[in-house]
């Protein structure tokens, strides 16, 4: 799956650097001062890349956590993300990734205590007040979980915080690593879904649906708390007819009264990646979908967003109540 | 297309033979080659004369911005045996201490190698790169031209340790470059390949010439046309779009605004 990786000089000899080495021994193993002569130069497609993407080890020195964008969040009043990999090993042709990045390589931060210190730090500050953190907004929590050991070192460590809340983000089937451990109260694993269709046609190298829901409920089942992402909310003239169906399908086997949260959000996009994202797929029919600019935002029209969402949030009331429900139309 | 820098004369000569190139009647301070597709030229030795080739083969190909390149040369490596021919996964510029990693993007026939490019021969090799004067000029500059995943460079090592480089001549040279003509021709379809890709992505809507020609669009109402045709092409690719629909108006304004209404009523596909 990876054949390159890049390492920092300064990273080579970190344990967690040498380990993803061991998981790779056939990769070829190109050394560079810091990730960044890889992953900025401006001469890059991503297009191109994510036929190939390598994995560069490397190392962290700030903003290892930062408050996420007003309207981002579960209900909660103090919301931060932080990000130890950018990137993600999916393919979602509406993913904000390809406009913000040059690169598709995945960068691994291995520093995981300085990522720790820096949570710990953020957690003082609010006094015991619940403080959420969001990881899989630059990456996909858990795609990468064997090569990473995210789950391992982060869970536990936010479990030991009764003021801490961790949301994982995910499109994965990877759940080995928390099954294999005690359900954190304080940990929500979040599963992000589109239909079936939607899924074929823009999600590529994603887990098919069902996998994913059977993941979901095994989680559940071993007492995982869960959420449910429907962001982006994707329009297609039958999309109440496939968000309906999709609604039907995960509830018929997830216990909804046990379910965390629930989030909703019309496709949006930062018009400068969007610009990028059209460039670089010229021949995408997402792109050439009923989207309008306003306010430094590509979205679909603001009459089709409120229909979308009104509906989807009325379908989703037959499982769950509104308290739980949330929407998000933040600006990344 | 695939544009071919090499330093030497004797480095180019297999190459010329190979892709059956022909001298270009254009007057250029570089000698340049071509042939269905591809192009070569032959800069000279030194970073200077390698970014200049460069930059001239650009121009003269009508400066598009999808050309794959590829530097082509020999290169020393303390290590490595003599004949054995490697992509540079990474260039550093021993001068000014920039470094570059192309991106590969496919499955190369050959091992890659870190590449140091020199100012002036060296008297010792370094640990483990292949050492030669050209590579980080030409990728600079074709980097530039083109996205870091079209331009590469491939070397064949003509010394090591065992064989120092006074015993390099112009026809060992040339036949370490024919012996390596397999994998030269390998990267040179896989570059061609990523390069017409992209100029096809690139490519404006078919009917795009046709309201071009008859109306008068300015910069932005061009982007706007285009941007509008491309949709249209995607939402129904069974039905191409005549300028003739458009007939009775007389500015490009009133298209572009008919163009975005009639968009509107149509159907929305995600595949
Ligand atoms: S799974 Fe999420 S992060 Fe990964 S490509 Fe899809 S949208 Fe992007």
């Amino acid at each position: 799956m990876i054949d390159t990786l890049y390492i920092e000089n300064d990273v080579a000899d970190h344990p967690r650097a040498r380990r993803v080495c061991e998981q790779f021994p056939h990769a070829k193993k190109i050394r560079c001062e810091r990730y960044t002569e890889v992953f900025n130069p401006a001469s890059q497609n991503f297009r191109l890349q994510k036929r190939r993407p390598a994995l560069i080890l490397a190392e962290k020195f700030r903003h290892f956590v930062l408050e996420t964008p007003h309207e981002f969040g579960v209900g909660g009043a103090h919301n931060y993300y932080f990000s130890h990999m950018l990137n993600c090993i999916y393919d979602c042709r509406y993913c904000f990734l390809q406009g913000m990045y040059r690169s598709a390589h995945y960068v691994l931060f291995v520093n995981y205590e300085d990522f720790q210190q820096s949570i710990v730090t953020t957690l003082a500050r609010h006094d015991g007040e619940p403080v959420w953190f969001f990881s899989g907004y630059d990456c996909d929590s858990l795609a990468l979980e064997p090569v990473t050991g995210f789950v391992e070192f982060f869970v536990p460590l936010l479990a030991r915080y009764s003021n801490a809340w961790l949301e994982l983000r995910t499109k994965s089937t990877q759940a080995r690593s928390l099954l294999h451990m005690q359900p954190a109260k304080n940990c929500v694993v979040a599963f992000s879904f589109t239909p079936e269709e939607i899924w074929q046609a823009l999600e590529h190298k994603v887990p098919p649906v069902q996998k994913r829901i059977d993941t979901m409920v095994r989680l559940q089942e071993h007492g995982w708390r869960i959420g449910l992402r429907f962001d982006p909310l994707l329009y297609h003239k039958d999309y109440r007819s496939q968000y309906t169906r999709l609604f039907a399908d995960i509830f018929q086997k997830l216990r909804a009264h046990d379910i965390h949260s629930v989030s909703i959000g019309t496709f949006r996009i930062p018009a400068p990646y969007h610009r990028k994202m059209v460039r670089l797929y010229p021949d995408e029919p997402l792109f050439a979908g009923p989207l309008t600019k306003s306010n430094g935002l590509v979205s679909y029209y603001p009459e089709l967003q409120q229909e979308m969402l009104d509906f989807c949030r009325t379908a989703l009331s037959a499982y769950v109540p509104a308290a739980i429900c949330f929407s998000c139309m933040q600006a990344y | 297309m695939i544009n071919l820098v090499v330093a030497l004369p004797a480095e180019a000569r297999p190459l010329i033979r190979h892709f059956g190139l022909r001298r270009r009647p254009d007057a250029s301070p570089f000698p340049l080659y071509d042939n269905d597709g591809i192009s070569l030229i032959v800069s000279g030795v030194g970073k200077l004369k390698a970014a200049a080739a460069t930059a001239c083969l650009h121009a003269a190909n009508g400066a598009a911005p999808d050309h794959a390149w590829l530097n082509i040369g020999i290169a020393g490596n303390g290590a490595r045996a003599l004949g054995e021919g490697v992509l540079a996964h990474s260039i550093k510029d021993a001068a000014t201490r920039r470094c570059w990693y192309p991106p590969l993007v496919f499955q190369p026939p050959c091992e890659t190698t870190a590449v140091l490019t020199l100012d002036r021969p060296a008297s010792a090799y370094p640990e483990t790169d292949s050492v030669d004067m050209e590579a980080s000029a030409v990728y600079e500059t074709a980097s530039r031209f083109s996205t870091g995943e079209l331009a590469h460079c491939f070397k064949i090592i003509s010394d090591n340790r065992a064989n120092p480089s006074h015993a390099v001549s112009a026809a060992s040279t040339e036949q370490l470059v024919t012996q390596k003509l397999d994998e030269i021709e390998a990267i040179v379809r896989q570059l061609r390949q990523l390069a017409e890709e992209m100029t096809r992505l690139r490519a404006p809507p078919p009917e795009f010439e046709r309201f071009l020609a008859r109306w008068h669009f300015t910069v932005s109402e061009r982007h706007r046309l285009h941007q509008l045709l491309r949709c249209w092409q995607l939402r129904v690719p069974e039905r191409q779009l005549s300028p003739a629909e458009f007939g009775a108006l007389a500015r490009a304004g009133e298209v572009l605004v008919l163009l975005e209404r009639r968009l509107q009523g149509l159907p929305v596909r995600l595949s």
